[in-house]
């Protein structure tokens, strides 16, 4: 417990959006030789508010802003230069930097060995990929690989690219409404968006533990609040589904915390 | 350099060997026999990946033809009336043209024979997704009561009295017959059963237009949502890939539509896989099937109530039942409001399924009944 800290309360305007077409930052694979090595185990975790999802299948709905309450039915998002940050800003990759992460299913729970020594200042991860990799053909991954299309149901098919992340669920105005749906996947280059999760972290031990808790309640409040009645769907094309995703993903930078448990 | 050259030779071995082993004779000095494997990029077209195929079930030759003897044999039911075959017929895409299959002494089954192909890339089989290895699939209509109602001991009995299984068995896993291995060679069968020769797969993933036309073409933009925009700019169309995209025209993740209800009623009679989760949001929710062949596949949807693709068509346009609790976020995405297709447009959605279709595989031999 006492290492279940809250390392900030929220992430913040430290992350970026940025396009991913602009300069990446050097990459290290393990680490130097003869330094020793630790396990990573990276877990990521949806909420609501700051609690857990509700177990799938309940027919539970969490409060968000403006008196809505909702509930999280899918989610799950592709990243890329997944990596830890070292304290002079160089970066150990994880794996190959590629990860799929299942908010509501059984994937989102991921070993790493031979994570060096030392102390590292965040993790930084781009929920994307660059155009060559979002519009190349996506059969090229082996068939257990995260950007596998049989394997995240993740990409649009024949138009070409990948949706970066979904999240679907359904809503009540309140207590007694009926229920509707929300929608709000996130795709196409211009969305490309860099996230860097600032963490004290000392490896030191055999094996560390990193949670990324994201509440996906500030994925709709912040600065520009998205109230479900009024817009429910974003699909990332056309003129105001962007809008919509912008503030979406604007207020997404709010949406991440990280602990070392 | 000379460690190179142990290394050249030692890969040069692996080689040579795992080449003799992929080519292995049928029979060794021995007698004993020995499985030929089957290379797993000869029948999955690189265009659709590689599948996540069961490590513990190589596919060899002899399997594959011990599961297909075994798919169309009738002794597997209890009064050797009745195969698999007889529920999923070839020439539908291994589906069949009745609402629910005729079974053990004209019992009816309780649900639309689902068609069979591109096994290989699914997680869950049966519309309730109850089953997740196509091994364990066999045994189920198998032993229904109203399909096969075949006894296990009944079974295995019966396919150690037959000479012809000793010697089938004996040349795929050199065991005698037994319920294990059947399983295992009739899982390879339903994994060789591969769909992927219609003018949408030579279309896909959308830079070969020549293959398809007008009509077509346009039926593409609706499927795949990119037709207009609303008033508003927020994106229209039919949007039918969140379900059925890809080249497998089937989506895979659960979450993303692999598992959903459709709206076909606004209280489900067939609780689908919420019978199987007993969760209130999987109440009526069902797999959502590959979309390649179905022109061949008529009657539609789990209880076979859509006779035509167009009275799908036509649900999909104004017949949504929105009030169903279990919608899937997709279907329910624009407010409840029904797409209202035009004559021309469901008959452009009708053209581009209609090119799903692949005839090759329809008549494939290779997946025919050897009897």
């Amino acid at each position: 417990m006492l290492k279940n800290r809250l390392i900030l309360p929220f992430v913040f305007a430290s992350a970026v959006m940025v396009l991913m077409n602009s300069c990446e930052p050097d990459v290290i694979n393990g680490g130097d030789k003869g330094v020793p090595t630790s396990e990573l185990e990276l877990a990521f975790v949806g909420q609501i508010a700051d609690e857990p999802l509700p177990p799938k299948g309940q027919d539970i709905y969490k409060e968000k802003s403006f008196g809505e309450s909702m509930m999280v039915t899918n989610w799950s998002f592709l990243m890329s230069n997944l990596a830890l940050v070292k304290e002079n800003g160089d970066t150990v990759q994880l794996g190959d930097g590629y990860q799929w992460a299942d908010l509501r299913g059984t994937r989102n729970v991921f070993n790493y060995k031979g994570i060096p020594a030392g102390k590292y200042k965040g993790l930084q991860f781009t929920m994307g990929f660059d155009s060559a990799t979002n519009h190349g053909n996506p059969q090229v991954w082996p068939s257990d690989h995260p950007l596998n299309p049989n394997i995240n149901g993740l990409h649009w098919g024949w138009s070409g690219g990948y949706i970066f992340q979904a999240m679907d669920g359904r809503y009540k105005e309140n207590a007694d409404a009926a229920s509707g749906s929300f929608s709000f996947h996130t795709a196409t280059m211009q969305f490309v968006t860099r996230y860097f999760l600032p963490l004290e972290l000392n490896v030191e031990k055999s094996k560390h533990r990193v949670a990324v808790r994201i509440n996906a309640d500030r994925f709709f409040g912040g600065a520009e609040s998205i109230r479900f009645k009024d817009k429910s769907v974003s699909h990332s094309e056309g003129a105001q589904d962007e809008i919509l995703m912008r503030i979406f993903l604007d207020n997404s930078l709010y949406a991440f915390r990280i602990f070392e448990e | 350099m000379q460690k190179s050259g142990f290394v050249y030779l030692f890969f040069g071995l692996a080689f040579f060997s795992s080449c003799t082993k992929e080519n292995g004779a049928v029979r060794d000095d021995s007698g004993v026999y020995k499985p030929t494997f089957v290379i797993a990029s000869d029948i999955f077209p690189a265009e659709f990946g590689m599948p996540n195929l069961p490590k513990d079930n190589r596919l060899t030759e002899e399997g594959i033809a011990l599961g297909r003897r075994l798919f169309y044999d009738p002794i597997l039911s209890i009064d050797s009336s009745i195969s698999c075959g007889s529920c999923h017929k070839q020439e539908y895409a291994f589906a069949e043209p009745v609402d629910f299959g005729f079974g053990f002494r004209g019992l009816r089954a309780h649900r639309n024979s689902m068609p069979l192909y591109n096994l290989a890339y699914h997680q869950r089989f049966f519309w309730d997704a109850r089953v997740k290895t196509l091994r364990e699939l066999v045994f189920e209509p198998i032993q229904a009561h109203n399909e096969m109602a075949m006894t296990l001991p009944t079974l295995r009995e019966r396919l150690k009295r037959n000479k012809g299984y000793v010697e089938y068995f004996k040349k795929a896993f050199n065991t005698e017959p037994n319920l294990h291995d059947m399983s295992l060679a009739m899982e390879q069968f339903l994994l060789s059963i591969v769909s992927k020769d219609s003018r949408f797969n030579q279309f896909f993933p959308g830079d070969n237009i020549k293959v398809l036309s007008a009509s077509e073409l346009r039926g593409a933009f609706i499927f795949n949502g990119l037709i207009d925009f609303d008033a508003n700019g927020f994106s229209k169309g039919a949007d039918c890939f969140h379900c059925h995209g890809g080249e497998l025209a089937i989506q895979l993740n659960a979450g993303m539509g692999g598992i959903a209800s459709n709206g076909l009623d606004a209280v489900s009679k067939d609780k689908g896989v919420g019978g199987i989760t007993n969760s209130s949001q999987d109440m009526g929710t069902f797999k959502a099937p590959s979309l390649l062949n179905v022109a061949v596949t008529a009657p539609y949807m789990h209880d076979g109530r859509f006779k035509t693709l167009e009275e799908v068509i036509d649900h999909y346009s104004e017949g949504v039942q929105f009030d169903n609790p279990s919608i899937h976020p997709q279907m329910a995405a624009h407010g409840g409001i029904q797409l209202n297709l035009t004559t021309k447009q469901k008959q452009d959605l009708l053209a581009y399924l209609r090119s799903m279709t692949d005839s090759t595989f329809l008549k494939n031999p290779a997946y025919s009944n050897p009897f």
